[in-house]
């Protein structure tokens, strides 16, 4: 199928390659989704060995944009007795995650087959 | 789940700098992330691997995302210094050729600077710490050599002795004369310069000794160290009392006892010896003609 979708660009909504990961992970996790576990999850899901630094900046960007909720959890005693900040997917960052995949399923699907032909 | 060692902390001191750098409302989750990843990291590969990430972590977390707003900066001071720095470099890195020339050129004339600073500082105290710097002085001689009249710093050998006896006015006299000889104690042998001086040049020069007493110098048979040599003979001993042996350059030898000890030198210093002795034994080691060119130091008035 060779349709073009025509999207309506709202402010605020691009999404870098490392912040749509660390997105989709936090949908993985559903409920479970703090730094240290998705940095884990990172790791093992893609071989990216990740700083929890860059996954703590991606994390507090993604809320700033509004893409995703947190709340702060019991405290632990695995982290010495100190609270998490858990992490979850709002409505617009569903529509983002949703809107850059169908972006890159269509642009793909507009790619001839001649440009994967090499003599 | 593993097995949370009670006992283990977290390094102290990288934990200090994050609560500095950290704002407080983000301290407690940002560092629970951190203590769990060093708690597992112990339980699994050892405590050094545990630090080592630890403190890496720490490094790597120091980002403006994270940093507290301290009270009392006026936030737009910081607004503004920013822009300047960000400006300033940007023109840097669109003419890189002559910001480089500027800079380099300006760093390489305060470095001159300082050079010439420091060394003009330490050339203008050189020796000043003796006490009577004002009264001691250096006698030298004119002399006719047929090519006019030149200056010379070795004066005869006995002047000294007429200066003090034909003149009121001098009260003390040292001559001062350097000679090679080669000193032992037990295993250490080596060539050194020694220095032939009157017992009063101890007292015009301030030669503060760690050990022993000025006035020993006038005993011929004693030896007085510096503190440097006094390390290279006898390393951790106190040399006070033993005795060295010294063979002359001209030929005769002698054995001394260790009487003083002088300290350090100061920095800026021209006037030194290494071993001093009295002027005496300046005939055991060598034969002493009555007149002849020797080296000769200070008069005090």
């Amino acid at each position: 199928m060779q349709t073009k979708v025509n999207f309506i660009r709202m402010k605020g909504e691009s999404l870098g390659e490392f912040e749509e990961i660390v997105l989709l992970t936090v949908g993985v996790l559903f409920d479970d989704a703090y730094a240290v576990a998705i940095t884990k999850e990172i790791a093992e899901q893609s071989g990216r060995n990740v700083n929890v630094s860059a996954v703590h900046k991606s994390l507090y960007r993604l809320e700033k944009k509004g893409m995703l909720s947190s709340r702060l959890s019991d405290p632990e005693s695995k982290r010495g007795g100190k609270r998490k900040r858990l992490f979850n997917i709002t409505p617009f960052g569903k529509t983002t995650l949703d809107n850059a995949m169908s972006l890159r399923m269509s642009l793909r699907q507009q790619i001839p087959d001649l440009a994967f032909q090499w003599k | 789940m593993t097995q949370i060692n009670r006992k283990l902390k977290v390094p102290f001191l990288a934990h200090l700098f994050f609560k500095w750098y950290c704002r407080n409302s983000m301290y407690e989750e940002i560092h629970g992330d951190l203590e769990e990843f060093f708690y597992e990291r112990a339980a699994e590969k050892g405590l050094f691997r545990a630090r080592l990430f630890y403190y890496y972590n720490v490094i790597r977390c120091c980002q403006p995302y994270l940093w507290g707003t301290p009270k009392g900066i006026n936030n737009s001071s910081i607004s503004m210094f920013n822009n300047y720095l960000k400006t300033s470099i940007r023109s840097m890195i669109r003419n890189p050729l002559t910001s480089f020339i500027n800079l380099f050129g300006l760093a390489i004339a305060v470095g001159i600077c300082m050079v010439v600073y420091a060394f003009l500082q330490n050339d203008i105290n050189i020796d000043r710490h003796h006490e009577h710097k004002d009264h001691v002085f250096h006698v030298t001689i004119d002399v006719d050599r047929g090519n006019g009249i030149e200056a010379y710093g070795k004066t005869p050998l006995p002047l000294g002795q007429m200066l003090v006896d034909d003149f009121s006015q001098v009260k003390a006299m040292s001559r001062v004369h350097d000679g090679g000889a080669v000193i032992k104690y037990e295993d250490n042998v080596f060539h050194e310069r020694v220095r032939f001086a009157d017992a009063s040049f101890l007292e015009m020069m301030t030669f503060p000794l760690s050990s022993g007493v000025k006035t020993s110098l006038a005993d011929p048979n004693s030896i007085i160290l510096s503190h440097d040599a006094a390390i290279k003979y006898f390393g951790d001993e106190d040399p006070l009392g033993k005795t060295v042996s010294v063979n002359f350059n001209g030929g005769g030898r002698k054995s001394f006892t260790v009487t003083g000890v002088a300290e350090k030198f100061p920095v800026s210093h021209i006037i030194e010896f290494s071993f001093l002795v009295n002027f005496e034994n300046l005939s055991v080691a060598a034969p002493a003609i009555a007149f002849q060119d020797w080296r000769q130091m200070v008069n005090g008035t």
